[in-house]
Order: C-alpha cells, then structure tokens, then sequence
C-alpha cells in the first residue's frame, strides 16, 4: 500500500531515482555522477546542471539534507537522505515492484479466444 | 584575437565557441558581442552556457558546485553563464534528461518573452514619438529588427520545448508558430542607416539603399506568410 502523502511525488524521475540511491550515505555531487554511472553500466551519465538543479529542489523538499563536510581548507559539500527521503524511495520502490509484478503477465499463455483471432 | 558577434541562440553560439576552441581559440572574455580569445591547445575546451539564478553573477554555491565536477566559470553575462570544461573529462553535457531540459527551456523562454515584450513596448512608444516629432525613424526600424529576432527566438525555443514533450511521450498543444524571415530585419536595418545617413549620402545611392531594403522587407514577409521559413 504506497503512502498517500507522498503518492504525489511519484514517480520519480530516473535521475532523481538514482541520486536519492546514491546519497544513502553521504555523498558528494563528483562522487553521486560516478556512482550513477557505475550502477548503470554507463548508460546514466548525470549532466552538472541537471544534478545541480535536483540536488537544489530535493534539498527544497526536505528529502536530502547538505552535511558539511568542511574538512580543513577544502570544503566539499556532502549530501544525505533524510527520513522523508527515505519514505518517498520506499514508496517508489513499490510502485516498482507493482509493476515488475504485473509484468508477468505477458508471460502468461494465452489470450481470450475471441481476441485472438484479431491479433 | 577580439571578435565580434551578435548571438542570441545560445545553441549556435555553444557551437561557434566548441568549433573556435577546436581551431586552437579558448574564449577568455565577454562583453556585449565582443569575444576575445587566447590560443589554447586544439581541442582543449568544450563549452555550454548556462542560465543562471543571478544576473551578472553566480552564487557561491553554484562556483563551487561547478568547480568540483572540473566545470569553469568563464563569465557570467546578464543571466546567462558561459562554463567549459576540458576536453579529455568527457562529454560536456549540462542537461541529461529530458525533465531538466524541458526546465531549462522553460527558463530561456520566459527570459525571450519578458525582453521581448519590453522590446515591444519600446518599439511601440518610439513610433510615438517618431510620429510625435517627425524624426527618430531610424531607432523604430533598428528596434522593430530586433523585435522580429526576439519573435524568432521565442518560435524557435518553443519548438525545443515542443520536441521535448514529445519525447518525454506529452503530446503537445498543436504549435504552428512560424520564424520572421531573417530577410525582414535586415532590411529594416539597412533602411536604418539609411535614414541615418540621409545627409551624407548622394540621392541615388540612398534610393538604391531603400529599395533594396523594400525588396527584402517585402520578399521576407512574403516568405514568412507563406511558410517557407523553418
């Protein structure tokens, strides 16, 4: 049963997906763009700006939080998941597996007789 | 190397600047169309521009951001920003998804229709004045140029945007809107300086200059009414 209030955010777009995966533990923006690609075999290679503007609006929604991890001089921003975060990727991940679920279905042998003679 | 240019179509400039850095020219300045370039290794940039959150400037936080994934801050102009990025990191690409293009080209297309509309309003209270003292007819027809270029821009960004709702499986609103010939602007510029020119000129040179720019105001509207400018 996915979660009412968060059932509004869904579904969430790939490259949001895949960076709310990649800050499970803190991370920083270099490290999310590598993960990404790592975990996609190359295919999803996030752009600067496009991570530039999720990592601002998730932050806006509440669902990644900025740990700073200034350590000496160079500070390098981390970010985290917060519980919400966490919630609305559960939720997702439902969602998912609802359809991953359903799409057996076309496993399935046959089809109502008075539909196959049109296929 | 200081050039010249007057760009409003951020794609072929980002183009313009990938080919100059490619002949051995890395950007290095801005300012209102003139780029000035230093010699750079063949190939050792690739550019992208940007539109920022500030007007001039860049927050700390978007430098640092871009700083880190080995993105440089050549300038920012206005509420553009021009980044490159060494060539051997990669492909240099702002905006992977169609979500955060579509949001891109959204940003580009408020900032068109906003000076568009001030452009607008600037034509129209010219031509007042123009009417009101019978002279200043050569700032009309240099601001109705650039009117026709923002129309244009406007058109062309909105089909970006058309392309990528496709995409991304949206069927748009059916969008027939159509580009003003290029003809058409240049034309009123040449009229332009024309007038500006009325007393410096012999009469048969500025009769020439004036039908020339008829010709092409006209043959650019004619194209434009019949659809020919894509």
């Amino acid at each position: 049963m996915i979660n009412k209030a968060v059932e509004k955010d869904l579904p969430l777009t790939e490259a949001v997906f895949y960076i709310l995966l990649a800050v499970r533990r803190p991370n920083h923006g270099y490290g999310i763009i590598g993960e990404v690609e790592e975990m996609t075999a190359g295919r999803v290679v996030l752009g600067a700006g496009t991570l530039y503007g999720a990592l601002q609006t998730l932050e806006k929604k509440g669902w990644i939080t900025v740990v700073s991890a200034d350590a000496g001089s160079r500070k390098k921003k981390e970010y985290v998941i917060t519980e919400t975060g966490r919630e609305v990727f559960t939720a997702e991940r439902e969602r998912i597996a609802e359809l991953l679920k359903n799409s057996t279905l076309m496993d399935a042998p046959g089809l109502p007789d008075k539909l196959e003679g049109q296929i | 190397m200081i050039r010249f240019r007057l760009m409003f179509d951020k794609d072929k400039e980002v183009k313009w600047l990938d080919q100059m850095a490619t002949d051995g020219y890395a950007l290095k300045n801005f300012v209102m169309g003139f780029y000035s370039f230093v010699p750079c290794e063949k190939g050792e940039w690739q550019y992208q521009i940007d539109i920022g959150q500030g007007f001039f400037s860049v927050k700390p936080e978007y430098r640092e951001f871009m700083e880190e994934m080995g993105v440089e801050i050549v300038q920012p102009w206005g509420p553009w920003v021009i980044l490159r990025r060494h060539r051997e990191e990669g492909a240099f690409e702002l905006y992977s998804d169609v979500d955060s293009r579509i949001e891109h080209y959204k940003k580009i297309l408020l900032l068109f229709k906003l000076v568009g509309l001030m452009e607008l309003l600037g034509l129209i209270f010219s031509v007042y004045l123009a009417v009101k003292a019978s002279e200043g007819w050569p700032g009309v027809f240099m601001l109705a140029a650039i009117v026709c270029v923002f129309m244009n821009m406007i058109v062309r960004t909105k089909r970006i945007l058309n392309g990528l709702y496709e995409q991304k499986g949206e069927t748009p609103a059916g969008y027939n809107g159509r580009r003003v010939s290029a003809l058409v602007p240049v034309g009123m510029l040449i009229n332009s300086v024309n007038l500006l020119l009325q007393d410096r000129l012999p009469t048969p040179v500025r009769m020439v200059m004036m039908i020339i720019a008829l010709i092409l105001i006209l043959y650019g509207v004619a194209t434009t009414a019949a659809g020919k400018t894509q």
